[in-house]
């Protein structure tokens, strides 16, 4: 073996002390090295996929969480090294969950001074019709809230990022949690989104504003780990509201596969991005969306009424006709997310 | 608690619930042999006219492991070719010969299989022929052993592996690697290539192989987790062309593989079944990729029962990326899409920090032509602790065997 094994130094740069075992590798390295790969794999990532252009103003999706926190800070130091000549912008949603997104927020507004970046908030009390997180939760029960909380918080940042004059939005997504989605949609059996679940920039027919995921191959661990030690300011209790069981399972069989082998998380992602799937030609096509907008509220929509605007109408009459029943979540057909979108697809009148 | 009555035929008491339906001895057979007769359609027994006798029978090759599924098969098989010599006066649409891959060299069973293909022989000789190929033969095949020369390449090669007769898969090839999800993972391919063989040697169109619906559910997951994603397509699709002409069709796919148990039970078939006296590992360190989603859906399946047909079905609709694909993996032989090392540098840095650094210098294509193409899931594989390339030091024998 040529890289003989020499426990006491670090096993990139063998110069420096060995801080941490890399959660990605299992490799012993100085904090040097570990603070310079993990940078160094999301600048390549941004210049393999030529995230951004001169110029350009992004907002980064801040929570306040370990994610949107480093990315932030990633993002700031990136752009001073490589001179990306983009201009970030820090937007924050308020969904209105006591005791976590209240706190939250006021590490956001921490963070806006701590990387001198600007602020913008938008909360879901102002853009729907007063109701907050918390109220949803308290006339639909805990089952499923995540369902509402995504597709309200989707239209919150692009009604944000409108405000601000900006098309392009990046989250927080990690490794982890693309590899999740990979599972989770061979797993419900949402073909739809598996060949394209990978994608570093989202742009659809739903949403004006493009999304991207610069620490797409960034492991969870390893954010911990960089945010830790590089003493960022983050808030680091989960939401309140739990996500559905199933998707736990998934959470938990990539934790194990991890155990097994240190890669699996980047070998699924890597796995996700060489599925295709087989169109048949015709009824795709036809299907195609048009883009118009909600008669309601103006969000773009193909259907009259904006998913919001669907799930608003349901909250407001507060009748169980547009209830979502999870009794019994069977992943293929009635699961979450997927029955959601095929309810609300079926609503077009 | 009083038996149900069968749901099928509402006459006879049930002895079997399968998928929340309560079955008779009788329906469950019809039930799952009809599942198998679906499969197995393009078999039927044809005449090229009124006059003329049947069309020959086509030639089919069946990958028999002595596990449940699989016996299963060959129980259906074999009174589905009843059946035809019966109604078609004593023709068939196709005949069978089942192989068995002795891997006892390797792992030690409750049976000895060599034993067991013996009283299968014994038994229904009439209809098919029984053969076993021990797993050792592979490293006396040259062509064989010509597509793992990349096997561990610092200390593997020809003349260090001592008189062919003593030769042998554990040593010479398994033992030298470290991962236990890889281990397992070769030990399927080498099998998998002598089961090739032996259909190019019987003239076989197609191998049938046993795998349940569970069984295939469990694959796409493993395939996808090992980073082998772009194989799902091509190694669940019925019709695929393995290699060297040789085609692949799966007849237990609708099957699950508790309901192949429940059959092989009650076709008293259970006496031929080989168990591996080693349990498999409870500790998670300890474990295969396999091995954890064999348990994850174990554990799943009860509080979401569609699941394995949802993840097959899924994995049907995907696209086959790699068949437009020149690249050919030297170790596991699929096709396998370009620069997979080059994928993992970007994302898996593995260059120090220097003192007073500014620029990372972009690398340019640093593709060596002289390294043995490797698809991504044998690239981990080989080295699953740490990103580096295996030295290619054995690069004489690469140029000797690669295509
Ligand atoms: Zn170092
Ligand atoms: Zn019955
Ligand atoms: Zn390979």
């Amino acid at each position: 073996m040529p890289s003989a094994p020499l426990f006491s130094l670090c096993e990139l740069c063998s110069a420096r002390k060995p801080f941490l075992r890399r959660p990605k590798t299992g490799q012993k390295i100085c904090q040097f090295c570990f603070f310079h790969v993990f940078e160094t794999e999301i600048h390549n990532t941004i210049v393999a996929a030529s995230l951004f252009y001169p110029g350009e103003r992004v907002a980064i999706g801040a929570s306040g969480g370990k994610d949107s926190t480093v990315l932030a800070h990633v993002m700031k130091t990136l752009n001073e090294r490589y001179n990306y000549g983009v201009e970030f912008i820090l937007l924050s949603v308020d969904e209105g969950i006591r005791g976590y997104r209240d706190d939250s927020l006021e590490t956001v507004k921490r963070n806006k001074d701590q990387y001198s970046l600007p602020l913008e908030i938008v909360s879901y009390h102002d853009l729907y019709d007063g109701w907050s997180m918390d109220n949803i939760v308290a006339q639909i029960g805990k089952k499923n809230n995540c369902t509402y909380c995504g597709v309200f918080r989707r239209q919150a940042l692009d009604r944000g990022a409108q405000k601000l004059g900006i098309n392009h939005v990046l989250t927080g997504h990690n490794a982890d949690d693309m590899a999740e989605t990979v599972l989770m949609n061979i797993l419900r059996g949402d073909t739809a989104r598996l060949d394209r679940c990978t994608e570093i920039i989202t742009q659809s027919a739903e949403s004006p504003i493009k999304r991207s995921k610069p620490l797409k191959y960034a492991y969870e661990k390893e954010i911990v780990l960089y945010a830790h030690y590089k003493k960022l300011d983050y808030f680091s209790t989960e939401c309140t509201y739990s996500p559905e069981a199933f998707r736990g399972t998934a959470r938990a069989l990539i934790k194990n596969l991890e155990t097994v082998r240190t890669s699996a998380i980047i070998d699924i992602i890597h796995s996700g991005e060489t599925f295709s799937l087989q169109r048949h030609g015709g009824r795709n096509h036809a299907k195609k969306l048009v883009a118009g907008a909600c008669e309601r509220c103006g969000y773009i929509s193909s259907n009259k009424l904006c998913k919001a605007c669907v799930l608003l109408d349901g909250l407001n009459a507060g009748k169980a006709a547009m209830q979502i029943k999870l009794e019994d979540s069977e992943p293929a057909e009635s699961t979450g997310e997927t029955f959601v979108r095929k309810q609300l697809e079926s609503l077009s009148f | 608690m009083t038996a149900q009555l069968c749901k099928r035929c509402s006459a006879t008491e049930s002895v079997v619930v399968s998928r929340k339906e309560p079955f008779c001895r009788s329906c469950f057979e019809r039930y799952l042999r009809g599942k198998e007769r679906k499969q197995m359609t393009p078999y039927k027994v044809t005449y090229p006219s009124r006059t003329s006798p049947p069309t020959q029978p086509a030639r089919l090759l069946l990958a028999l492991s002595l596990g449940s599924s699989s016996l299963a098969l060959l129980e259906m098989l074999l009174e589905h070719l009843r059946d035809q010599m019966e109604t078609h006066r004593g023709a068939t649409g196709f005949t069978i010969v089942a192989v068995h891959v002795d891997c006892s060299p390797i792992l030690s069973y409750n049976r000895d299989p060599k034993a067991v293909i013996q009283e299968l022989q014994k038994e229904f000789s009439e209809l098919c022929t029984f053969e076993t190929v021990s797993i050792d033969e592979f490293l006396q095949d040259q062509e064989l052993l010509g597509t793992f020369t990349h096997l561990d390449l610092e200390t593997y090669s020809f003349s260090q592996c001592g008189e062919l007769a003593s030769r042998s898969v554990k040593s010479d090839i398994l033992d030298k690697i470290r991962d236990r999800t890889a281990k397992q993972d070769f030990l399927f391919s080498i099998i998998h290539n002598l089961l090739v063989r032996s259909a190019r040697s019987h003239n076989s169109s197609h191998i049938l192989f046993g795998d349940s619906m569970s069984r295939l559910a469990e694959r796409v997951l493993s395939l996808t987790s090992k980073g082998r994603g772009a194989a799902v397509s091509s190694s669940i699709a019925d019709n695929i062309i393995c290699k060297n002409g040789i085609a692949q069709l799966y007849p237990m796919r609708e099957i699950m593989r508790a309901e192949a148990e429940a059959y092989v039970a009650m076709q008293d078939f259970s006496q031929y079944v080989i168990t591996p006296t080693q349990r498999p590992p409870t500790i998670l360190r300890m474990m295969t990729i396999d091995d954890l989603l064999v348990n994850y859906f174990t554990d799943i399946e009860a509080g979401f029962p569609s699941i394995v047909s949802t993840v097959v079905r899924t994995a049907d609709k995907l696209k086959d990326t790699t068949a437009e694909s020149n690249s050919v993996c030297a170790l596991c032989g699929v096709k396998c899409l370009a620069e997979p090392e080059r994928w993992l540098k970007e994302i898996t840095v593995s260059k120090p920090a220097l003192e007073g650094e500014s620029l990372e210098p972009t690398e340019t294509s640093a593709q060596h032509s002289d390294k043995p193409i490797l698809c991504y899931g044998c690239l981990v594989a080989t080295n699953s602790s740490s990103f580096t390339w295996p030295r290619s030091s054995k690069d004489e024998i690469l140029r000797q065997y690669e295509l």
